[in-house]
């Protein structure tokens, strides 16, 4: 493809090159205006020589595809979900002290080695479990239902995905 | 309605970089003149991004940065994530002077270094002019072609040096944008995920590969063999008065600049009106999770404050800063160039003007084909940086979670 482009160029820088030497050393006379004219005419044909190849032929254009892929740093998303599940929990267990009930222990489980960060599981640890007097419940299945409350308003975790450890 | 398009672009570029460089220095600086308690979020978003940055490989980055000069001079001497940090601090505008400064020492330097060839091919084709007019008038009309002939081939050779250097620089700086694509993107695109900007990664990244793959090698293989083609047609064209070759060297010079068109609107249409679209759509389902949450419950307060939240924050800091950065090393890359191109240009252009009256008619009107010819190679460096400017301005603009 490019040899026959620059090829092309080079017969139509040559042929003017050497229709100018021709009228450099022609002597003048008569003759010389039919030179010239033929000349030019050899210059016409070589310029439009290719486009007879190019009628006819088949471009595949499907051929040509985009075949850069990037490569996300996955290493550092992998870590970015570990901060995230962190910082979720320590918000969660705030909430819920606030709420009123202290020594709660929430873990997420995420899907470490995923690029989005996606839930798989709260477990809610409420063997020390210590109620202050602010709460509102002292019944545990209430006080589930509360925290179940607190980890869907931090996350949007289905309920079947909350375990709870009594 | 072609004037229209470009006022459009260009308004738009000048706009993206600047919201988004806003965006970026101005966050930090307003939680540090406000009470102790943002005073207390802003030390944790600094924790955080520092915890980040130290999770993120920048290597390919500072190898580019090393290995370029304009963008060492750029980033004063920083490395690029020390460059980073810095701007998410919000010193990102601290030394402009030094930039004009840089700017107009360049300027002078390369008018300094063209200034000797533009004073020899104005003498000798002002000298070839007048033995033209001065040879007597029996030794007839071939010792002039011969005289033509000769001044011309100098002039030729002189310039020729200067042109073939100019392809090659710009034939390096479009493959050195191309290497600093291929090491933005990624982290780009990583952020940007990092952010939960999932739909826009969907478009983006595809967007950028079409840029760094398809349309850089159009750039290459196509554009830069057609500017050739026809610098090489314009030497030939002025060899004599009887062929004469400029209308189709206007053709190149036409379908050159349509390729180029088409590609820039083809590629700035699509990307942007995608990115806008999917970044609002990002934007949206972020801001909603945000809303559900403030509304459940009462207890939770100011949502910012909220560890998770300053994790996202820090991201979408870093994701802004490294475009920014990026940006800064694509002007170090390019400045050079550009600006030499343009001298270059611009004194052919007063070559042609000072050797028309005196000298040879046709150099003058070489010499002129050729600064136009120069012309192209600046649209095509301007237009992928162009493009990588816009897309990667699209990015900092979209999935923002502050």
């Amino acid at each position: 493809m490019f040899s026959s482009v620059s090829s092309w160029v080079l017969s139509i820088a040559g042929i003017i090159a050497i229709s100018v030497i021709v009228e450099l050393i022609l002597p003048e006379g008569s003759l010389n205006k039919y030179i010239r004219s033929i000349f030019s005419f050899i210059i016409v044909l070589v310029i439009i020589a290719p486009l007879p190849s190019l009628v006819g032929k088949n471009f595949d254009f499907s051929q040509i595809s985009v075949e850069e892929n990037y490569t996300l740093q996955e290493d550092y998303l992998f870590q970015l979900n570990v901060y995230k599940t962190e910082a979720l929990q320590n918000e969660i267990v705030d909430d819920v002290k606030n709420a009123g009930y202290e020594n709660v222990q929430v873990s997420i489980s995420c899907e470490n080695y995923s690029t989005t960060f996606v839930i798989k599981a709260v477990y809610v640890e409420l063997k020390n479990l210590v109620i202050l007097d602010k709460a509102e419940h002292t019944n545990i299945i209430d006080i589930e239902e509360e925290i179940l409350l607190i980890i869907q308003a931090h996350t949007n975790v289905d309920k079947g995905k909350v375990y709870f450890e009594r | 309605m072609k004037k229209l398009l470009l006022f459009l672009t260009i308004a738009f570029l000048l706009l993206t970089p600047a919201i988004s460089f806003f965006n970026v220095s101005s966050q930090p600086t307003i939680s540090i003149s406000a009470s102790s308690e943002e005073e207390d979020l802003a030390d944790k978003i600094d924790e955080n991004v520092e915890d980040q940055l130290g999770d993120l490989d920048f290597s390919e980055l500072e190898d580019i940065l090393n290995n370029s000069e304009g963008g060492q001079d750029l980033f004063g001497g920083m490395s690029f994530l020390e460059k980073l940090a810095s701007i998410i601090n919000g010193d990102f505008a601290e030394d402009s002077s030094s930039v004009w400064e840089a700017l107009l020492n360049l300027i002078f330097d390369n008018l300094l270094a063209f200034l000797p060839i533009i004073a020899t091919v104005i003498a000798v084709s002002i000298l070839g002019g007048m033995i033209q007019n001065l040879k007597p008038n029996l030794s007839g009309k071939s010792i002039g072609s011969v005289i033509h002939f000769i001044t011309y081939g100098v002039v030729i050779i002189l310039i020729f040096t200067i042109v073939m250097r100019m392809v090659s620089i710009s034939a390096n700086t479009i493959n050195s944008i191309k290497t600093q694509m291929d090491a933005v993107f990624p982290i780009l695109l990583t952020m940007l995920t990092a952010v939960g900007g999932t739909v826009s990664v969907s478009v983006y990244q595809p967007a950028m590969a079409l840029l760094s793959s398809l349309i850089i090698s159009i750039f290459t293989m196509v554009l830069m063999p057609l500017f050739l083609i026809s610098t090489v047609l314009s030497l030939v064209s002025n060899l004599s008065n009887n062929v004469k070759l400029d209308k189709f060297i206007g053709f190149l010079n036409s379908l050159f600049k349509w390729i180029v068109g088409i590609v820039f609107t083809i590629f700035i249409g699509f990307s942007a009106i995608q990115g806008i679209t999917a970044g609002s759509i990002d934007g949206l389902s972020i801001k909603t999770a945000k809303f559900a949450i403030k509304s459940y419950v009462p207890i939770v307060g100011s949502y910012i404050s909220d560890g998770f939240y300053i994790v996202l924050a820090s991201s979408s800091l870093i994701k802004n800063a490294v475009g920014a950065a990026g940006l800064l090393l694509l002007v170090g890359t390019i400045l050079s160039p550009i600006i030499e191109l343009i001298i270059f240009m611009l004194a052919l252009k007063l070559m042609a003007g000072i050797i028309e009256p005196l000298g040879d008619g046709k150099i003058a009107s070489f010499v002129n084909t050729l600064s136009k010819n120069m012309t192209l190679l600046i649209s095509m460096l301007a237009a992928v940086s162009f493009m990588y400017v816009l897309l990667t301005g699209l990015v900092m603009c979209s999935a923002n979670i502050l």
